[in-house]
């Protein structure tokens, strides 16, 4: 058997220094096999952007990774330290969420196309124009000779997010790791990038990592599902199964509190409760303060990611009464 | 993997160029600045063209006219040694803009380039830079120029040692929090995920998104330096006798304050002009740069 295009061992991250000291990710095992696509959901501050940062070793300032293991395709890729950038080249790369703040405002899009071809992959100055001119064409810019030489703010949200995936994909990687690359456009253009994407992975055989708060693009998208919920991984799972029937509470709440056209009475359950601060992380299973299945041993086990069958990993104590009680699907 | 070929496009690339208007044409769009420049100009092109405009030398005594008002012969009248004010000032201009320009060049790329590699990179280097920084702009500008140049020397040297040591830290402090900002934009993550090297991440993408900061300071710059460079002229450490500078032509009139009153008053107009002329420049260029 193949070794997974991407796995991620026991990572944890670490926030600041001294007393104010804490662990953003905690124990975040993750694998994608070569050519899938794996979803990493969850609220915002639950650790899903930090994680594929500290993959792709960018952390913000201030952050650094405590431990873990990053292999690709069976060979190490260090988290930390010197050699970082060099052992992703050619081989990781990123999509960011923001397509207003992702691209250079002083550069026209078509020289920032170019920029990796020309100076990772040494090609000519010409060739590398051309190079940049078919990316963007792969990536759907309409007519791409002219809007080579726009700047930024003269393209549309949605053309300014095809324009970054041309970016990440001018590198040549094996690995695409997408932060909420939909999140700030409208819908109508979400869902255009996320058939750019299904249909670029499928052309380059590429492998996603892809991390949203959005259940509906996840269900689109991912063969694979790991929710996060305050650092941890709390469930894994084929999608399809992990949105159907959902082994942990959280999850169950997530796929509440989105608003679902097909149901006959949708009114999205909001969960009650915020996240817990990363300083003070109730004892137990961080969620049973939130959670309506808790029981007095929740407060003080330190919940694990078990294997419920099929593949399938949740960390709650009570996922059989979960399954036992929920029928989605 | 087969790409298919680009659309062969009807609009050539010159028309989306065109729509972005460059900076250089925006600026030439805008009135404060198009007014600010004439200004400069205009000063800059009599201090240049002197030898060609004035009638006299700038040192040529008469000591049959001391002391003349205005008059056809000499525009702007005579000084107590005969000399030619008009010319003087012309003259004076040369020496002073020369030196008002020239002397800002190194404190702007040593403390924009110093600014850029601190702020990205941070850590000690940063700390210790940024701590320096503080000590020097803790002293009043003018205070630490003047003492500078007591130590070095008076003249055209002592007053270029004397800013480059002083005038940079303005330019680092300026860049350096203009790199803290961009520096965590996503863009410049991009660049380093698809495996740029820092240098190049730094010239193509911090270096173009922070350098307007550094010139539209580097106008009140100008007026700065030149102003600290009249002031030694009038406190005697500046340019040094018989090379005519407007500070020390203010000095030297203000013995005749009550009679010439012109002999000191003229050679602050040239001042106050281009002092307005750059800081027209520099408020047109402010609009102008700040990014779409």
């Amino acid at each position: 058997m193949k070794p997974p295009a991407l796995e991620l061992r026991e990572l944890a991250v670490e926030f600041g220094q001294g007393p104010g000291r804490f662990r953003a990710v905690e124990d975040v095992s993750v694998s994608v096999a070569d050519g899938g696509t794996l979803g990493l959901v969850g609220e915002s501050g639950c650790g899903k952007s930090i994680t594929l940062r500290a993959v792709m070793g960018l952390l913000p300032s201030g952050a650094q990774v405590a431990s873990g293991r990053l292999l690709a395709g069976g060979s190490e890729l260090p988290l930390a330290g010197k050699g970082v950038r060099a052992a992703r080249r050619r081989r990781v790369a990123m999509v960011f969420q923001d397509p207003s703040s992702g691209l250079n405002p002083v550069m026209r899009v078509g020289a920032q196309v170019a920029e990796a071809p020309r100076t990772v992959l040494g090609l000519s100055a010409r060739r590398a124009r051309d190079r940049a001119l078919e990316l963007l064409a792969m990536c759907g810019v309409p007519d791409p000779k002219r809007r080579a030489g726009a700047f930024p703010h003269q393209l549309s949200g949605g053309t300014r997010q095809r324009v970054m995936i041309a970016i990440a994909l001018s590198s040549e990687p094996r690995i695409l790791l997408c932060d909420e690359p939909t999140t700030a456009l409208d819908v109508t253009i979400q869902a255009q990038i996320l058939r750019l994407l299904q249909d670029l992975r499928e052309r380059m055989g590429l492998t996603i990592v892809f991390v949203t708060h959005n259940l509906a693009v996840v269900g689109e998208l991912c063969d694979e599902l790991a929710v996060m919920y305050a650092g941890r991984v709390v469930e894994t799972g084929a999608t399809r199964q992990v949105l159907d029937r959902p082994r942990h509470p959280y999850t169950l709440g997530l796929l509440r509190s989105a608003v679902d056209l097909d149901a006959p009475v949708s009114e999205p359950q909001p969960i009650p409760g915020v996240l817990p601060d990363p300083l003070h992380r109730p004892a137990g299973c961080a969620f049973h303060p939130r959670c309506w299945l808790a029981t007095p041993d929740c407060t003080v086990t330190d919940v694990r990611l078990e294997d419920v069958g099929a593949g399938r990993q949740s960390a709650c104590l009570n996922h059989q009464h979960l399954a036992d009680a929920t029928r989605h699907g | 993997m087969k790409l298919p070929a680009a659309t062969p496009s009807a609009q050539p690339i010159a028309e989306s160029a065109g729509r972005h208007r460059s900076i250089a044409r925006r600026a030439f769009g805008s009135r404060t600045f198009v007014a600010g420049l004439c200004i400069v100009g205009c000063i800059t092109m009599l201090a240049v063209l002197a030898p060609v405009i004035s009638r006299y030398g700038p040192n040529q005594q008469n000591p049959f006219h001391t002391l003349e008002g205005p008059s056809a012969a000499h525009w702007l009248g005579t000084d107590d040694l005969g000399r030619d004010v008009w010319s003087r000032v012309l003259y004076a201009g040369r020496t002073d803009l020369f030196i008002g320009f020239a002397a800002v060049l190194f404190p702007l790329i040593f403390g924009t380039l110093l600014g850029i590699m601190v702020g990205y990179f941070g850590g000690r280097f940063d700390t210790f830079t940024m701590r320096l920084v503080d000590v020097i702009i803790a002293f009043p500008f003018f205070v630490l120029v003047i003492a500078l140049v007591f130590i070095i020397g008076p003249g055209i040297r002592g007053i270029f040692i004397a800013i480059a040591l002083t005038d940079w830290v303005v330019y680092t402090r300026i860049i350096r929090s203009q790199t803290l900002v961009v520096r965590e934009l996503d863009w410049v993550a991009a660049a380093r995920a698809g495996g740029l090297s820092h240098a190049r991440v730094l010239r193509r993408h911090i270096l173009p998104n922070t350098i307007p900061q550094a010139i539209v300071y580097v106008m009140s710059d100008i007026v700065y330096v030149l102003l600290a460079v009249v002031t030694l002229g009038y406190l005697g450490l500046g340019i040094q006798p018989p090379t005519p500078d407007w500070g020390s032509m203010i000095s030297e009139g203000q013995s005749f304050l009550t009679t010439n009153l012109w002999l000191s008053t003229i050679p602050g107009v040239p001042i106050v002009l281009i002092g307005l002329g750059l800081s027209l420049c520099a408020d047109g260029l402010t609009d102008v740069l700040r990014p779409p």
